[in-house]
Protein backbone atom coordinates (compact mmCIF):
# COMPACT_ATOMS: atom_id res chain seq x y z
CA UNK A 1 0.00 0.00 0.00
CA UNK A 2 1.33 3.35 -0.92
CA UNK A 3 1.87 5.52 2.14
CA UNK A 4 2.38 8.88 0.50
CA UNK A 5 0.16 10.53 -2.34
CA UNK A 6 1.56 13.57 -4.46
CA UNK A 7 -0.45 15.38 -6.47
CA UNK A 8 0.89 18.39 -8.87
CA UNK A 9 -1.47 21.38 -9.92
CA UNK A 10 0.08 24.19 -11.88
CA UNK A 11 -0.87 27.80 -11.47
CA UNK A 12 0.24 31.18 -13.15
CA UNK A 13 2.20 31.68 -9.82
CA UNK A 14 3.97 28.20 -9.97
CA UNK A 15 3.61 24.90 -9.32
CA UNK A 16 1.77 23.70 -6.16
CA UNK A 17 2.83 19.64 -4.79
CA UNK A 18 0.23 18.45 -2.68
CA UNK A 19 1.54 15.34 -0.45
CA UNK A 20 -0.74 13.48 1.57
CA UNK A 21 0.15 10.37 3.78
CA UNK A 22 3.56 9.47 5.11
CA UNK A 23 7.63 10.54 3.50
CA UNK A 24 8.69 7.46 5.54
CA UNK A 25 11.79 5.00 4.52
CA UNK A 26 9.45 3.44 1.53
CA UNK A 27 8.58 6.39 -0.33
CA UNK A 28 11.17 8.85 0.14
CA UNK A 29 13.21 8.24 -2.83
CA UNK A 30 10.33 8.50 -5.33
CA UNK A 31 9.39 11.88 -3.42
CA UNK A 32 13.19 12.95 -3.91
CA UNK A 33 12.70 12.00 -7.93
CA UNK A 34 9.71 13.93 -8.41
CA UNK A 35 10.86 17.38 -6.65
CA UNK A 36 14.23 17.00 -8.24
CA UNK A 37 12.62 17.01 -11.20
CA UNK A 38 9.77 20.13 -10.68
CA UNK A 39 12.85 21.99 -8.95
CA UNK A 40 14.68 22.66 -12.68
CA UNK A 41 14.85 25.30 -13.86
CA UNK A 42 11.24 26.88 -14.65
CA UNK A 43 8.76 30.15 -14.43
CA UNK A 44 7.36 30.50 -10.97
CA UNK A 45 7.88 28.79 -7.25
CA UNK A 46 7.63 25.42 -6.13
CA UNK A 47 5.04 25.60 -3.44
CA UNK A 48 4.67 22.15 -0.95
CA UNK A 49 1.23 22.03 0.27
CA UNK A 50 2.08 19.90 3.03
CA UNK A 51 -1.46 20.30 5.00
CA UNK A 52 -2.19 16.20 4.70
CA UNK A 53 1.33 15.25 5.45
CA UNK A 54 1.31 13.18 8.73
CA UNK A 55 4.70 11.83 8.98
CA UNK A 56 8.73 12.83 7.83
CA UNK A 57 11.53 10.53 8.61
CA UNK A 58 14.64 12.09 8.14
CA UNK A 59 14.54 10.35 4.30
CA UNK A 60 11.97 12.57 3.81
CA UNK A 61 13.31 15.12 5.26
CA UNK A 62 16.23 14.66 2.91
CA UNK A 63 13.85 14.79 -0.19
CA UNK A 64 12.58 18.27 0.96
CA UNK A 65 16.11 19.56 1.66
CA UNK A 66 17.38 18.47 -1.97
CA UNK A 67 14.52 20.45 -3.69
CA UNK A 68 15.39 23.32 -1.68
CA UNK A 69 19.04 22.95 -2.64
CA UNK A 70 18.09 22.36 -6.53
CA UNK A 71 15.80 25.38 -6.49
CA UNK A 72 18.21 27.64 -5.10
CA UNK A 73 20.32 26.71 -7.77
CA UNK A 74 18.21 27.15 -10.58
CA UNK A 75 17.05 30.77 -9.16
CA UNK A 76 13.60 29.43 -7.63
CA UNK A 77 11.97 29.31 -4.70
CA UNK A 78 11.07 26.92 -2.35
CA UNK A 79 8.03 27.15 -0.06
CA UNK A 80 7.09 25.20 2.48
CA UNK A 81 2.96 25.79 3.35
CA UNK A 82 0.62 24.49 5.98
CA UNK A 83 2.42 22.57 8.10
CA UNK A 84 1.16 20.11 10.99
CA UNK A 85 1.57 21.07 14.24
CA UNK A 86 3.81 17.24 14.15
CA UNK A 87 5.68 18.30 11.57
CA UNK A 88 6.86 21.76 12.23
CA UNK A 89 7.74 20.49 15.35
CA UNK A 90 10.55 17.76 13.69
CA UNK A 91 11.40 21.29 11.80
CA UNK A 92 11.81 22.96 14.87
CA UNK A 93 13.48 20.34 16.44
CA UNK A 94 15.97 19.82 13.87
CA UNK A 95 15.93 23.70 13.00
CA UNK A 96 14.87 23.51 9.54
CA UNK A 97 12.78 25.73 9.98
CA UNK A 98 15.56 28.48 10.04
CA UNK A 99 16.12 26.63 6.26
CA UNK A 100 12.90 26.58 4.28
CA UNK A 101 10.68 29.22 3.73
CA UNK A 102 7.15 28.70 5.90
CA UNK A 103 3.64 30.31 5.16
CA UNK A 104 0.19 29.10 6.90
CA UNK A 105 -1.43 28.49 3.57
CA UNK A 106 -0.72 27.54 -0.10
CA UNK A 107 -2.78 30.82 -0.86
CA UNK A 108 -0.17 32.94 1.13
CA UNK A 109 2.48 31.30 -0.73
CA UNK A 110 1.23 31.72 -4.04
CA UNK A 111 0.58 35.41 -3.19
CA UNK A 112 3.90 35.62 -1.01
CA UNK A 113 6.47 38.77 -2.77
CA UNK A 114 9.23 37.40 -4.40
CA UNK A 115 12.15 36.96 -1.85
CA UNK B 1 -0.42 -7.24 22.22
CA UNK B 2 1.02 -6.17 25.81
CA UNK B 3 4.44 -8.17 27.03
CA UNK B 4 6.48 -8.54 29.61
CA UNK B 5 9.07 -10.05 27.58
CA UNK B 6 10.91 -8.81 24.62
CA UNK B 7 9.43 -10.38 21.23
CA UNK B 8 12.14 -10.84 18.40
CA UNK B 9 11.64 -10.29 14.50
CA UNK B 10 14.65 -10.82 12.27
CA UNK B 11 14.78 -9.27 9.00
CA UNK B 12 16.69 -8.60 5.95
CA UNK B 13 18.01 -4.77 5.01
CA UNK B 14 14.71 -4.20 2.86
CA UNK B 15 12.78 -1.15 3.26
CA UNK B 16 9.57 -2.65 2.59
CA UNK B 17 10.18 -5.14 5.36
CA UNK B 18 11.40 -2.67 7.98
CA UNK B 19 8.19 -0.49 7.06
CA UNK B 20 6.29 -3.71 8.17
CA UNK B 21 8.26 -4.11 11.53
CA UNK B 22 7.30 -0.65 12.10
CA UNK B 23 3.89 -0.35 11.48
CA UNK B 24 3.76 -3.98 13.47
CA UNK B 25 4.84 -2.29 16.51
CA UNK B 26 3.24 0.98 15.93
CA UNK B 27 -0.07 -1.19 15.70
CA UNK B 28 0.94 -2.99 19.30
CA UNK B 29 1.66 0.17 20.73
CA UNK B 30 -2.12 2.07 19.18
CA UNK B 31 -3.92 -1.20 20.54
CA UNK B 32 -1.99 -0.28 24.57
CA UNK B 33 -3.71 2.82 24.00
CA UNK B 34 -0.21 5.04 23.72
CA UNK B 35 -1.56 8.53 22.23
CA UNK B 36 -0.75 10.13 18.70
CA UNK B 37 1.87 11.88 20.26
CA UNK B 38 3.85 8.73 21.74
CA UNK B 39 2.93 7.38 18.67
CA UNK B 40 4.43 9.95 16.72
CA UNK B 41 7.38 9.32 18.20
CA UNK B 42 7.94 5.51 18.05
CA UNK B 43 7.09 5.78 14.58
CA UNK B 44 9.91 8.45 13.79
CA UNK B 45 12.58 6.86 16.16
CA UNK B 46 11.81 3.74 14.51
CA UNK B 47 12.04 5.12 10.89
CA UNK B 48 15.29 6.68 12.10
CA UNK B 49 16.75 3.03 14.06
CA UNK B 50 15.45 1.16 11.30
CA UNK B 51 17.04 2.87 8.08
CA UNK B 52 20.21 3.90 9.77
CA UNK B 53 20.67 -0.11 10.10
CA UNK B 54 19.71 -0.71 6.84
CA UNK B 55 22.06 1.95 4.92
CA UNK B 56 24.70 2.88 6.87
CA UNK B 57 25.24 -0.18 9.45
CA UNK B 58 24.86 -2.82 6.62
CA UNK B 59 25.22 -0.72 3.67
CA UNK B 60 22.40 -1.86 1.88
CA UNK B 61 23.34 -5.23 1.69
CA UNK B 62 19.86 -7.25 2.10
CA UNK B 63 21.89 -10.78 2.96
CA UNK B 64 22.63 -8.70 6.68
CA UNK B 65 20.32 -8.58 8.60
CA UNK B 66 18.48 -6.39 11.43
CA UNK B 67 17.12 -7.69 14.00
CA UNK B 68 14.55 -6.01 16.60
CA UNK B 69 13.51 -7.16 20.19
CA UNK B 70 10.81 -4.88 21.47
CA UNK B 71 8.85 -4.98 24.83
CA UNK B 72 5.72 -3.18 24.72
CA UNK B 73 3.72 -2.59 27.70
CA UNK B 74 0.96 -0.74 29.10
CA UNK B 75 3.91 1.96 30.98
CA UNK B 76 6.81 1.79 28.15
CA UNK B 77 7.69 0.88 24.35
CA UNK B 78 11.49 -0.79 24.90
CA UNK B 79 13.31 -1.06 21.59
CA UNK B 80 16.91 -2.71 20.77
CA UNK B 81 17.72 -2.45 17.14
CA UNK B 82 20.80 -3.59 15.72
CA UNK B 83 22.56 -4.87 12.64
CA UNK B 84 25.55 -6.26 11.40
CA UNK B 85 27.89 -3.49 10.30
CA UNK B 86 31.09 -2.40 11.85
CA UNK B 87 29.23 0.11 14.39
CA UNK B 88 30.67 3.82 14.72
CA UNK B 89 31.03 5.98 17.11
CA UNK B 90 28.09 8.36 17.48
CA UNK B 91 29.90 11.00 19.44
CA UNK B 92 31.71 11.79 16.14
CA UNK B 93 28.26 12.44 14.23
CA UNK B 94 28.08 16.49 13.72
CA UNK B 95 25.34 18.41 15.33
CA UNK B 96 23.07 18.92 12.15
CA UNK B 97 22.05 22.12 13.30
CA UNK B 98 25.12 24.16 13.14
CA UNK B 99 25.01 26.37 10.45
CA UNK B 100 27.79 24.48 7.87
CA UNK B 101 25.35 21.38 8.30
CA UNK B 102 22.07 22.21 8.25
CA UNK B 103 21.27 22.06 4.34
CA UNK B 104 22.87 18.91 4.49
CA UNK B 105 20.19 16.19 3.28
CA UNK B 106 21.26 13.38 5.79
CA UNK B 107 22.79 13.22 9.28
CA UNK B 108 19.32 13.77 11.70
CA UNK B 109 18.49 10.48 12.63
CA UNK B 110 19.92 10.43 15.67
CA UNK B 111 19.42 13.55 16.99
CA UNK B 112 15.27 12.74 16.13
CA UNK B 113 15.77 9.60 18.22
CA UNK B 114 17.54 11.91 21.66
CA UNK B 115 14.60 14.40 20.95
CA UNK B 116 12.08 11.94 21.16
CA UNK B 117 12.44 9.09 22.94
CA UNK B 118 13.07 8.91 26.76
CA UNK B 119 16.29 6.86 26.86
CA UNK B 120 18.95 6.34 24.05
CA UNK B 121 22.17 4.31 24.16
CA UNK B 122 24.07 2.61 21.99
CA UNK B 123 26.49 -0.12 22.73
CA UNK B 124 30.28 -0.08 22.84
CA UNK B 125 30.61 -0.74 19.00
CA UNK B 126 27.79 1.31 17.81
CA UNK B 127 25.91 -1.30 15.94
CA UNK B 128 23.14 -1.79 18.73
CA UNK B 129 20.78 0.91 20.01
CA UNK B 130 18.38 0.87 22.99
CA UNK B 131 15.74 2.95 23.11
CA UNK B 132 12.91 3.58 25.32
CA UNK B 133 9.65 5.71 25.64
CA UNK B 134 7.20 6.10 28.51
CA UNK B 135 4.17 6.47 28.25
CA UNK B 136 3.73 9.21 30.46
CA UNK B 137 5.87 12.18 30.42
CA UNK B 138 8.72 12.64 33.38
CA UNK B 139 8.40 15.72 35.56
CA UNK B 140 10.77 17.35 34.05
CA UNK B 141 9.51 17.39 30.09
CA UNK B 142 6.52 18.30 30.71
Amino acid sequence: MRQLEIHIESYPEGQVVRLRGSAGMEDAVELRDILRKLAEPSEGRLVLDLQGLLFAGSMGLSALIEANSECQKNNRELILAHLQPAIMKVMKTTQLDHLFTMTATVEDALKKPTA
Amino acid sequence: MSADFFQYVEIPSVFALAKETEDRIIREAEALGYNEECLFALQLSLEEALTNAIRHGNGGNILKKVKVHYRITPEQVELLIADEGEGFDPARVPDPTQPEFLARPSGRGIMLMRAYMNVLEFNATGNSIHMIKYRHQLPSER
